[in-house]
């Protein structure tokens, strides 16, 4: 296990250098001249050059790569071109916020995902079992901005149960968490939708092997029988299609966040993004991508956890 | 037809149904010039802005007074033709990067593998925001942004595909009948194939909408005046409380076509899957 564990970290640097490699692919080799587009209007040949030696790009592209490799494995994202200040004070301030988000989201989707999903099995090809799989289905297929907006005309606007915008006023943990419980619940249902789907198709696995049948004839109760044998052992591909959809779940944090107009990661994304500040949106992405490959490998080693059967070499 | 059809889909009505709707909705996008004046959709009255719906404005009017109705017929094109094109791009790529990794032997495949592995760790919104940020948005632009970022998908799913066919028995009779590597590459494995690569694509278009539609919405999505269905909620956004069917009607659009796509590729699984061969309602999963 310790053997497998070091592999997996020296693998884990080696994607990573890939991973800041395409983003230092994205940012550069894409067409047109980052200069031209930063100074827009701006660019007299002056400007144009003091910017172009100041992002380092007068020099050849390879020196480029080495000293942005080098920059980034000390932790150095650059400035931002719009305050100066270092990319990463300005991303870790932001990181909590959607942190709070993505994590609150998954609580939501696991909280009505998982139960549904156990009734639909037991309810197998029931009405209740149809109509709780085509939410499920409109869960996905809706883009998460819209119910977004939605979620806000409805219950925040017309009710009033939920502050409308602004997480950034909230001053003590109450109402950071009444600020962030409208977005989550949003994002939650979206991915509610998948974790139903996989709960249920993964219990009638289960629910339909012999040990299974041994436990109800020994007389176990219903409970005991669906929730400590059967959900335990459909436990992994419900895991698994929760971590695997880390990168669904901060694309929609990216949208909720600019329709709840909450200062976290994807909001400044897409700010930096009009903005043209470039170094701040190659930080954002490395982060996001930094966290998909994190939440990866803790997904491999949680099955050792989850499944007693699973070991590595 | 329609008995081919109900026997192709087991029975399952839902599929049929969603078979109809995408096909509707294909065929709004197409004859758009026919059914609503291109200047119509467009066409600025402030006078009669912000009308709710009426027979004259079914879906009402936004702050500009565009007909929401007309707006949403044009804005089916860009949305369609991203979802096709994009995924088309996609599966193109994809399935050439996966066939060469299939069978070009075990370092190519450890490289592919390797560089799969870190472009999906790119969420796939993320992708695609920031290489049309950097390109520029323009419909083509996005095409290509949907079509590379989904790329990966794909090559993974047939590169799978080609490590198990290529194992089974015909292939290897082939093989040893002196077939040539490209004849087993087309003829035996990409044909039997095609039905996973025919379900993700149906998946694809309809995610590839969603990611237009959200582009659009960041203010990323292809260039006004042409109608989006993103472009037309963010517009009627701020207006949410006092003229909600600004942003109802293009999310509703939205729904039911991404709806229609994902039930349409559910019901082609289970049509292809011979392990599904029970008639009438056809269990989902």
């Amino acid at each position: 296990m310790a053997a497998y564990v070091a592999r997996r970290l020296c693998l884990l640097v080696l994607t990573l250098v890939g991973v800041a490699t395409v983003v230092f692919l994205l940012m550069r080799l894409l067409p047109g001249d980052p200069v031209a587009v930063i100074l827009g209007d701006y660019a007299t040949p002056e400007a144009a050059a003091a910017l172009r030696q100041r992002l380092g790009l007068d020099r050849p592209l390879w020196a480029q790569y080495a000293a942005y490799l080098g920059d980034v494995a000390r932790g150095d994202f650059g400035r931002s071109l719009m305050t100066n200040r270092p990319v990463f004070t300005d991303v870790a301030h932001a990181f909590p916020y959607t942190f709070q988000l993505a994590i609150a989201s998954i609580a939501v989707s696991v909280a009505i995902g998982v139960p549904a999903g156990i009734v639909s099995a037991r309810r197998r090809n029931s009405k209740l079992d149809h109509a709780m799989m085509l939410v499920a289905l409109l869960g996905v297929a809706g883009p998460d901005f819209w119910y977004g907006i939605m979620a806000l005309l409805v219950f925040s606007a017309r009710l009033g149960w939920f502050p409308v915008l602004g997480a950034n006023l909230a001053t003590d943990s109450l109402t950071a968490l009444r600020y962030l419980a409208l977005p989550s619940i949003v994002l939650g249902f979206s991915m509610a939708g998948l974790v139903a789907r996989m709960t249920r198709s993964a219990m009638l696995d289960v629910l339909t092997s012999d040990y299974i049948r041994t436990a109800q004839a020994k007389g176990l109760g219903e409970a005991v029988v669906v929730l400590r044998h059967g959900l335990r052992n459909a436990l992994i591909p419900i895991v698994t299609v929760v971590a695997n959809n880390t990168g669904r779940l901060l694309g929609g944090t990216v949208v909720i966040e600019y329709v709840f107009v909450r200062p976290g990661l994807g909001q400044l994304l897409v700010t930096s993004i009009v903005q043209r500040d470039y170094p701040m949106v190659q930080g954002i992405t490395l982060l996001f991508a930094l966290l998909v490959v994190l939440v990866n490998l803790l997904l491999d080693l949680s099955y050792t956890v989850l499944d007693p059967r699973v070991r590595y070499q | 037809m329609i008995a081919s059809l109900t026997r192709f889909f087991k029975g399952d009505r839902l599929a049929i149904a969603a078979l109809f709707v995408t096909a509707a909705i294909v065929l709004v996008a197409l004859l758009a010039p026919l059914l609503v004046p291109y200047d119509r959709a467009v066409a600025v009255d402030t006078m009669h802005g912000f009308l709710p719906p009426s027979p004259g404005h079914p879906f009402g009017t936004d702050k500009l007074g565009h007909d929401i109705l007309a707006q949403l017929v044009w804005g089916s094109r860009p949305s369609l033709a991203v979802g096709l094109f994009g995924t088309g791009l996609a599966a193109v790529l994809g399935t050439a990067a996966g066939l060469v990794a299939g069978f070009g032997g075990p370092w190519l495949d450890a490289i592919f593998v390797y560089v799969i592995d870190i472009l999906m760790a790119f969420p796939l919104l993320l992708l695609a925001l920031v290489m049309v940020a950097m390109m520029g948005a323009s419909l083509a632009n996005i095409v290509i942004a949907v079509g590379v970022s989904w790329a990966p998908r794909y090559a993974r799913l047939v590169r799978g595909l080609v490590l198990e066919l290529r194992t089974l028995e015909y292939v290897q009779a082939a093989r040893s009948a002196g077939a040539s590597t490209a004849r087993i590459l087309f003829v035996h494995v990409l044909r039997n194939a095609l039905g996973p690569i025919l379900v993700m694509f149906t998946l694809g278009v309809a995610s590839s909408i969603i990611v237009e539609a959200s582009l659009s919405f960041l203010g990323l999505g292809p260039p006004p005046p042409t109608p989006t269905w993103g472009r037309i909620i963010a517009a009627g956004q701020p207006y949410v409380t006092a003229a909600p069917w600004i942003c109802i009607f293009p999310g509703l659009a939205i729904l039911v076509t991404v709806l229609a796509l994902n039930l349409l590729g559910d019901g082609i699984r289970d049509g292809l899957d011979p392990r599904t061969r029970n008639l009438g309602r056809v269990d989902k999963m």
